[in-house]
């Protein structure tokens, strides 16, 4: 019997779980809350670690989607669902609801709101950015009028900005910003070729394939320079300069910097728009507050909810293609759940 | 002469505490410190006596704070107290009127029903007698009280009461049998001889149809007698101590006499004078959020008993939440402070002081953002926004390196070397030759104000934006904002900013009041007084805090200070905003001429720093 | 700097089986946020002491931790206390006890 699947998020993760689930006789369903597919892939530039073009990705990604048995819904805010006879109802902020066999949740992240660390200055001092911001200037190649004039800059990026922090009530590692932070820093110092890239860091974790290979390459072949100190504070000096404030740990010193553009590697937070969706179902959640599956190890798409499932960054921070691969996974225990259901 | 040999207990007692009381008030007076003696003898015949007078008829007798607290238990305080003392003042005047002469034995008085047994009929006796029935019978409810109070002390609207030493418990048990044992003693005279009122004649007469007054009525005396001699004897180790010392204390405060840094002379005066009557308790917000038995009343008694303090005396934010309330107006922070000196203070060690660079310019206004600014630079430039668009000429002295104003030493009782620092920061502010100072920081405001002692005229920004403002030097939009203030400790209870803030608010939208405000306004939190405290029971503290201030879901928690933004913001659902975020935000820079010129020269004088 | 002469007279390394933990046990009984600090250096970046003195409180709780307390009290007695170094820290380290602690109990030690 056809059943209907409800992909919450049509991101990567939605993307690629529609796609995964084609094969199967049942009716997919995305509802995504904005007007176009492909969640934060679309605000992205070139990807780490190889530089891959991310709109050709995404153009790939929804390439891929079967047509005869999937359907994209738009402007549909998910804010709610509960349990009704073995099924799930989903409801949308328009009022309207869903009868769905399984549902997979793919909503994805929130990026760190930079201005809770105010003492980086981030929307009080305009040359402090967020890597999200620098992506968003390599999309529309439009780049502050102050990085134009050919002339040398200093440029620093600072590391673990709202990550691994109590202070900002993040305990988690968001695991790609240390190789984002090595991607942008390659990317400035080919744009501005007179520029020089100092990364601020506690620990970089290349943890990925190719990624310490990316880190070489960033100090061998463009000079980006490395300094072992998490980034106190940043202070406007004069004319848009900045003095960032660190000590170098390993010299032991503590150290005052001037920069003309400053890169807050913002971190992963859990998706404030999967908050209701969570409450409405007593959905338990890790740490940090991301969505917490019902075993870390055997069963890291299962929720303890009958028919709900997981995919992609709504359960922890996650590259791309993990991402990917994380939603082929979910849609596998979606078909083998609807199987066991139809057998009953 | 009258006499009996049951007053000897009564007048032993009473000789004994004489005696204590002198020897120990002359030591304390002796410690005083250089100067003190001057000062009294200057203001001994000033208005200050008299005010002192008044202080002592409202603070110790009416206890009119203890009332505006709790109603019952200032009642409760007050009959104790005024009912006491009106038991004695008008005895001696009855006992005056019927004798005829103002001297008579000491005791009589007090005595007065056992000594004199004829029925009195005059009119003005009858009302002297009625007078002093009514007065016990007001003691007497206040001891009943108080009774009720120990067995259930949140019907006196606290939540916590206090523990007892042994010395109070002694001095407690014979203050309750006091007066039953006077009302005892008195009815039973009565009942044989007829000399009471309308409390003690019916009970007397009551007591005659079933017992031998006659026989009984002397023990009664003499146990009356010996329990107030013994209560005269146990004062000075009890709680009870208070009574006489807080007289003095009021005083000396009056007539100018200030507790010096160690625990010596006044400190002894104030420590002495808390009745352990545990109002400061529950104002505590250690005590809810973090449970810990240290609020200044057990701090007070520990170092009274001279027991070993550090831990407690660190042990607190420093809000100053209780001294606001607490009715006899000890110095509490201060005590706290100076207890936390340590063995090695007089030792200053050999590294350098930060000083900033002397120099003298044109400008005639200094800005300090003080050294918490620097994160929370939403603050400094906003400031820096609004003085460019006021024209005014300025320094922004703290704006490359931080510096410490020397509170924070101060706040840990490393007196010596907050007065170092202090020292070479201020030599760089007189040498500057500016007027005004303006900083941010309320704790380096109240280190400015109060402790630099310098000529210019200190300001914290709040009052000088308020001072744009009027002056007509910047101009604001008015919105509609919902807002709510929250009070700095530092700013409200410790430099009595209050107004000038809430002024510049309703400019700026609809203020809303919150009822812990003012001076009950909650501890942020971020208390740089408290050097033990985890972050997590800071983070406790932070989170009651901003839940208070949102309870009316204001638009806005607007506060003026780094300190307070950085630790509300965490925790509140709506923004927390500096007054000077919220001006420059809502600033009107029309008639903001180009002040680049201006600028430009200020720009050198600015990068002051190497 | 001196030259060296290539004579060997004693041993550079730090012996960490030899290491002299009495001052990190009372502390960390003390204060346990000692240990959960990760050496990012903010504190000392924010450190208003810092500025001006050769005094890292981050290099302070290191050489606690690792038992290197030689001139430790002159190092102590560096610190404003201007409570920064709390505000900043990404583990919640409460820099200002620790350090408070160091004198109380070298305090006593040395009496
Ligand atoms: C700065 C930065 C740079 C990065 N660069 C790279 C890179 O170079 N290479 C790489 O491999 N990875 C990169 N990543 C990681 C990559 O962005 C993520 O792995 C990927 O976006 C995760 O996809 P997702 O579908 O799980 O979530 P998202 O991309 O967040 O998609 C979630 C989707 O769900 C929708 N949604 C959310 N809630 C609801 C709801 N309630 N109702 C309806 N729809 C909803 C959202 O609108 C969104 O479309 C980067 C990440 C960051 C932060
Ligand atoms: S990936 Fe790197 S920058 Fe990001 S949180 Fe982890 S350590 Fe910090
Ligand atoms: S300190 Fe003040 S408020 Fe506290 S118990 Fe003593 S007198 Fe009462
Ligand atoms: S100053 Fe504040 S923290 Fe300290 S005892 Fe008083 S109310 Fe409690
Ligand atoms: S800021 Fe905290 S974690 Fe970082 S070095 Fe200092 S104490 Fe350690
Ligand atoms: S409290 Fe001491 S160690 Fe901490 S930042 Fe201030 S001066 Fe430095």
């Amino acid at each position: 019997m056809n059943k209907t699947i409800v992909i919450v998020g049509g991101g990567p993760a939605g993307l690629e779980a529609a796609a995964a689930l084609g094969s199967s006789p049942h009716h997919v369903l995305i509802l995504e809350k904005e007007h176009n597919t492909g969640g934060k892939l679309k605000n992205w530039h070139h990807l780490f670690p190889n530089f891959a073009d991310a709109s050709e990705i995404l153009k790939s990604l929804e390439k891929s989607l079967p047509l005869n048995n999937s359907e994209i819904k738009y402007d549909c805010d998910v804010f709610k669902m509960e349990q009704m006879d073995g099924n799930l109802l989903v409801s949308l902020k328009s009022g309207e609801k869903i009868k769905a066999d399984a549902v997979l949740l793919a909503t994805g992240f929130d990026l760190f709101d930079a201005y809770k660390k105010e003492e980086y200055g981030h929307g009080i001092y305009k040359n402090v950015i967020t890597s999200s911001e620098l992506e968003g200037m390599f999309v529309n190649n439009s780049f502050p009028d102050q990085l134009k004039d050919g002339l040398p800059k200093k440029i620093a990026m600072v590391h673990c900005v709202g990550s691994r922090d109590k202070k900002a009530g993040n305990m988690h590692c968001s695991k790609l910003c240390c190789i984002t932070g090595v991607k942008q820093a390659i990317e400035l110092r080919k744009y501005l070729s007179k520029s020089s890239v100092y990364n601020f860091y506690m620990d970089l974790r290349m943890y990925g394939q190719h990624f310490e290979e990316l880190y070489q390459e960033a100090q061998e072949d463009y000079g980006v320079n490395f300094i072992r100190g998490r980034v106190s504070e940043i202070a406007e000096i004069s004319d848009g300069k900045l003095q960032v404030k660190a000590e170098d740990t390993l010299s032991g010193r503590p150290m005052k910097m001037i920069f003309d553009l400053v890169v807050l590697l913002i971190g992963m937070t859990p998706a404030t728009s999967a908050a209701s969706i969570a409450q409405s179902l007593a959905l338990p959640k890790s740490g940090s507050g991301f969505l917490a599956p019902v075993h870390q190890h055997i069963s890291a798409n299962e929720t303890c909810i009958p028919g709900l499932f997981l995919a992609g960054t709504c359960r922890e921070p996650l590259s791309l293609q993990e991402s990917i691969t994380d939603a082929r996974a979910a849609a596998l225990k979606i078909i083998e759940w609807l199987k066991l259901k139809d057998n009953h | 002469m009258r006499f009996d040999y049951f007053v000897v207990p009564f007048c032993a007692g009473f000789g004994y505490l004489i005696i204590v009381l002198l020897f120990t008030y002359g030591r304390w007076i002796n410690e005083l410190g250089e100067g003190a003696a001057l000062k009294i003898f200057k203001s001994l015949l000033t208005r200050k006596t008299l005010l002192a007078s008044r202080e002592v008829f409202q603070e110790c007798l009416v206890h009119r704070k203890v009332f505006r607290v709790n109603p019952l238990l200032g009642y409760m305080h007050m009959s104790l107290a005024l009912g006491w003392f009106l038991l004695i003042v008008i005895g001696k005047f009855e006992a005056s009127y019927f004798t005829g002469e103002f001297t008579n034995e000491f005791y009589f008085p007090i005595f007065f029903r056992f000594f004199e047994l004829s029925p009195h009929r005059t009119f003005t006796l009858q009302f002297f007698n009625a007078l002093m029935d009514f007065l016990l019978l007001f003691i007497l409810s206040g001891v009943a009280l108080a009774l009720y109070k120990r067995f259930k002390s949140s019907a006196m609207g606290m939540k916590n009461s206090t523990k007892h030493t042994s010395g109070d418990k002694w001095a407690l048990a014979l203050l309750w049998m006091i007066f039953p044992l006077r009302l005892f003693a008195e009815s039973l005279t009565a009942g044989f001889a007829g000399n009471g009122s309308f409390l003690t004649q019916p009970l007397g007469n009551l007591l005659g149809m079933i017992l031998p007054v006659r026989m009984l009525a002397t023990p009664v005396w003499w146990g009356y007698s010996i329990v107030l001699g013994g209560f005269m004897v146990a004062l000075p180790y009890s709680r009870y101590m208070h009574i006489p010392t807080e007289i003095l204390l009021i005083f000396l405060k009056n007539w100018g006499i200030k507790p010096k840094d160690s625990i010596s002379g006044m400190a002894f005066f104030e420590l002495y004078s808390c009745s352990r009557c545990g109002i400061c308790i529950d104002r505590c917000q250690l005590n809810p959020a973090i449970n810990k038995k240290n609020q200044m009343v057990y701090f007070l008694r520990e170092l009274r008993a001279g027991n070993e303090v550090t831990q407690m005396a660190h042990n607190c934010l420093l809000c100053g939440r209780c001294q606001e309330i607490c009715p006899v107006g000890i110095d509490l922070t201060n005590l706290r402070t100076i207890s936390r000196k340590q063995k090695d203070n007089a030792h200053i060690h050999s590294s350098s002081y930060p000083s900033i660079p002397m120099h003298s310019f044109s400008t005639k206004v200094l800005y300090f953002a003080g050294c918490m600014g620097s994160l929370t630079p939403g603050i400094r430039k906003s400031m820096e926004t609004i003085l460019e668009v006021s024209g005014e000429k300025y320094l922004f002295l703290d704006k490359e390196k931080s510096y410490c104003c020397g509170r924070p030493l101060k706040l840990a009782g490393r007196l010596a070397e907050a007065e170092k620092v202090s020292q070479n920061i201020k030599e760089a502010i007189v040498s500057s030759g500016a007027n005004t100072l303006v900083t941010s920081c309320p704790i380096c405001y109240k280190s400015f104000k109060d402790d630099y002692k310098c000529e210019l005229r200190v300001l914290h920004h709040s009052e000088y934006l308020l001072e744009l403002i009027q002056g007509g030097m910047i101009s604001i939009r008015s919105g509609n904002k919902r807002l709510v203030y929250h009070d700095p400790c530092e700013l409200g209870r410790k430099s009595g900013i209050y107004t000038q803030p809430r002024e510049i608010l309703t400019k700026l939208g609809s203020l809303t009041n919150v009822e812990e405000a003012y001076g009950k306004s909650l501890c942020c939190g971020g208390s740089l007084g408290h050097l033990t405290i985890s972050m997590e029971e800071r983070e406790q503290i932070q989170k009651s805090t901003a839940e208070y201030l949102n309870q009316d879901n204001p638009d806005c928690i607007a506060t003026a200070c780094p300190l307070c933004k950085k630790s509300l913001t965490k925790f509140s659902e709506s923004p927390v905003k500096d007054i000077a975020e919220l001006i420059a935000e809502n600033l009107i820079k029309s008639n903001y001429k180009d002040h680049k010129t201006k600028k430009s020269n200020l720009a050198e004088a600015v990068r002051i720093d190497t | 700097m001196s030259e060296w002469g290539f004579t060997v007279i004693q041993t550079n390394q730090s012996d960490m089986d030899q290491m002299d933990r009495g001052l990190i046990a009372k502390i960390g009984n003390a204060e346990p946020s000692i240990f959960w600090c990760i050496g990012c250096g903010s504190c000392s970046a924010t450190c208003t002491a810092a500025q001006f003195n050769n005094f890292s409180p981050r290099r302070i709780i290191q050489a606690i931790r690792s038992g290197q307390v030689k001139d430790i009290m002159g190092e102590v007695n560096k610190c404003l206390l201007c409570g920064k170094c709390q505000l900043v820290c990404p583990r919640h380290v409460n820099t200002r006890n620790i350090l408070l602690n160091v004198k109380q109990i070298m305090g006593q030690d040395a009496i």
